[in-house]
């Protein structure tokens, strides 16, 4: 005998069964510390003795603390700069790359400093950028006579500094990316324009760049969460500092959590840094989907 | 058959294993920071062989490569039942706070066990209340390696008195070579130069100042940070950005730093990147008021029994033994250190840092904590970006030492 069709709630159950690690996972790695932090940034507390529940302190402490200012605005230059040059550059490079001779040559080149870990990155370019023994003066020196910058203690030099070699590392993720899309549209609509009369430009902002939008969504929205949370390359070049001039909100409250050991305060910095991406991320996604660009 | 060939297999492996852990002996934990850069796990291995054969205990380690993290994990576990044995930590205020929540098992017993082998110096860095707890691994003291090439090069000696010292940075700059290092890459290198000015302008202020009684707007501790602004604004040190690791070394070796002012530890660091022993010396700074008299100031790094420690006993067993001038000399010999104890071998010593050593006892000099240490954390670690703005531009002055008063005030207030 031939058994019948299985009942669909036998199928549901096995679903969830599968699910089950990794949503276990998800929430003892992840879900109860996030809960747990919410819950720490109501408390003054030192990481060892009693926690005192403070209410809402530890947030209005942070708007009224000076550093905060400077701190959020660094976050927002990183933010800025990502999204006009790592994403920005990574898209004008994937579209150069396309038909181009060597193309996987430069793609390899691009690609590269991807495979590097931040923390690599942050010690590569803090050699670089010595003032003394740094390969940049040191090139630089070769043309204008006596010249050296002091690329990682002078304020705001230091923050443009870092940008660079995070740029530098970035640029890859936005290209792949790109790459990826490029290769998903279809050439029926590209070549209907060219026939048509419309140049390359004209064909790339009316035609290829609108059905780019949804890898291009992707990208913007990745971008902005990590840049939003950039944390290793500054820690291992300045560490934020000379005295916190190029702190982000991420270093910020590492500072506060495991330096000062002001866990409470550090729990608010990152509730408050993680509403922000939220808050920025869900707008920006729900604008494209409003106005039906998310899709092609 | 099969089955029970498993069974027979499986309990001689138990059988092995029960008997390796035997032959092994009981061990304890021990948690450090020494995991990274610098990587001190061979030389506690080499440790825990010692304790092993000298009092049965071996020494399990739990190394850390990052300060922080390694920081936030012993401060975590210590409340709990998987408290480390042993861990290493640092003196005085980074130790108090961690002894004011009872975490810290009182080693009392044990310094007067052996009160003979330590300095009255070194017992005051450990003592709180009265009861002594954590036991110095190593000291070290903090002055100016100098390049004994470039010196003789240009015909100098070690300055005895800051008019020399000023000479020499004179010479040394005359001669194209930049008299001293001074970083703020780090941090926490901007002190340096801070304790060296304010404890050699007069030791008890401080003391006083890194204790609560002073004041950073205190007239006698501006005129400290007055003729620090003088050194930088004659050039005496290299660019803020010169990190005192990677760049410093260099520079030394190749004659374009003629000194650098930091603790005697840093022999191994230059020795390490290429700088011949015989090429460093050593001086303390001599003191813009010479009514401060002979100054050195201290860093201690300690190894605390954890309170809640699973194998307290065994624990303070090993620390027992590490106290003996014998088993205090074990590590200080692989790091090139001085050992705590006065009683302890100390001809493994290169002869620069012996020589240190001799001067320091014979000349009678005063003992002053590191600022690091001497001063509560929550002060510290402001101050040393603080002292990073004021590096950077000199004519901050005024609003550092109001901002450090500002700090300060708020922790005392709540702490005394």
């Amino acid at each position: 005998m031939r058994p019948g069709p299985r009942p669909k709630n036998h199928y549901l159950f096995l679903s969830y069964l599968f699910i089950l690690p990794a949503f276990a996972l998800v929430v003892v790695l992840l879900l109860v510390p996030m809960a747990q932090n919410l819950y720490y940034s109501f408390f003054k507390w030192d990481g060892i003795s009693k926690a005192i529940f403070v209410g809402l302190r530890n947030y209005v402490a942070f708007f009224s603390d000076s550093n905060f200012i400077r701190s959020f605005v660094n976050t927002l230059v990183w933010v800025l700069v990502t999204l006009a040059f790592p994403v920005f550059g990574g898209l004008v490079i994937a579209i150069f790359l396309r038909g181009m001779r060597m193309a996987d040559f430069f793609k390899s080149l691009f690609f590269i400093p991807l495979t590097i870990s931040f923390v690599a990155t942050g010690a590569i370019w803090s050699n670089m950028f010595s003032r003394d023994l740094g390969v940049l003066n040191g090139i630089l020196g070769l043309f204008i006579k006596g010249f050296k910058l002091s690329w990682l203690t002078s304020v705001p030099l230091n923050t443009i500094a870092m940008l660079f070699a995070w740029v530098w590392q970035q640029l890859g993720t936005s290209m792949v990316l790109f790459l990826a899309g490029l290769s998903t549209i279809p050439r029926d609509p590209v070549e209907a324009s060219i026939i048509d009369g419309a140049n390359k430009w004209q064909t790339f902002l009316h035609v290829t760049f609108p059905m780019l939008r949804p890898v291009t969504t992707v990208v913007i929205t990745m971008a902005m969460v990590n840049s939003f949370k950039t944390f290793d390359i500054i820690y291992v070049m300045t560490r934020g500092g000379p005295y916190r001039s190029s702190e982000t909100l991420a270093v910020t409250m590492f500072r506060e959590s495991f330096t000062m050991f002001n866990m409470g305060y550090g729990a608010a910095i990152s509730v408050l840094l993680s509403i922000l991406v939220i808050i920025v991320s869900v707008f920006y996604i729900k604008n494209m989907w409003k106005k039906d660009l998310l899709f092609y | 058959m099969k089955s029970s060939r498993f069974l027979v297999l499986g309990l001689a492996l138990l059988l092995l294993a029960g008997s390796a852990a035997f032959a092994a002996g009981p061990t304890v934990v021990l948690m450090h920071d020494k995991g990274g850069n610098p990587d001190y796990r061979p030389f506690y291995e080499a440790l825990g062989v010692a304790t092993q054969a000298a009092v049965g205990v071996g020494i399990t380690q739990t190394p850390n490569p990052d300060t922080s993290v390694f920081m936030s994990s012993v401060r975590a576990a210590l409340p709990t039942k998987q408290a480390p044995d042993l861990f290493t930590w640092w003196s005085t205020y980074r130790m108090k706070e961690l002894i004011d929540q009872g975490l810290v098992a009182d080693l009392t017993d044990l310094w007067n066990k052996h009160k003979a082998d330590f300095s009255a110096g070194v017992r005051a860095a450990f003592t709180f209340d009265g009861k002594v707890y954590g036991y110095p691994t190593s000291i070290e003291y903090w002055g100016v390696w100098y390049s004994k090439p470039t010196f003789a090069k240009l015909g100098l000696t070690p300055p005895k008195t800051w008019a020399e010292f000023l000479k020499v940075c004179d010479a040394l700059k005359a001669a194209g070579v930049t008299p001293m290092a001074q970083s703020v890459q780090g941090r926490w290198p901007t002190f340096i130069m801070f304790e060296e000015m304010v404890a050699r302008q007069d030791p008890k202020l401080y003391v006083d100042l890194c204790e609560g009684r002073a004041k950073y707007s205190d007239p006698r501790v501006k005129a400290a940070f007055q003729v620090w602004a003088m050194l930088i604004d004659k050039g005496y040190f290299t660019d803020p950005s010169t990190d005192l690791f990677s760049d410093t070394p260099r520079l030394f070796n190749q004659g374009q730093v003629g000194m650098v002012p930091i603790g005697s530890w840093y022999y191994t660091t230059l020795t390490s990147n290429e700088v011949k022993g015989e090429d460093c010396g050593f001086f303390i700074m001599p003191p813009p008021n010479a009514k401060a008299g002979k100054v050195a100031i201290m860093e201690a790094a300690p190894i605390v029994v954890a309170k809640n420690s699973p194998n307290l006993a065994n624990a303070k067993k090993v620390i027992d033994w590490m106290m003996t001038p014998a088993g205090s000399a074990i590590l200080p010999k692989a790091l090139n250190q001085f050992p705590p104890t006065q009683t302890a071998d100390t001809k493994f010593l290169p002869k620069v840092k012996a020589d240190l050593a001799t001067m320091l006892v014979n000349e009678k000099y005063q003992i002053l904590n590191r600022y690091w240490e001497a001063t509560p954390t929550a002060i510290c670690e402001t101050a040393v970006d603080k002292f990073a703005e004021f590096i950077l531009d000199t004519s901050k002055l005024d609003q550092v030492l109001a901002d450090l008063d500002k700090v300060a005030d708020e922790y005392w207030a709540s702490h005394k």
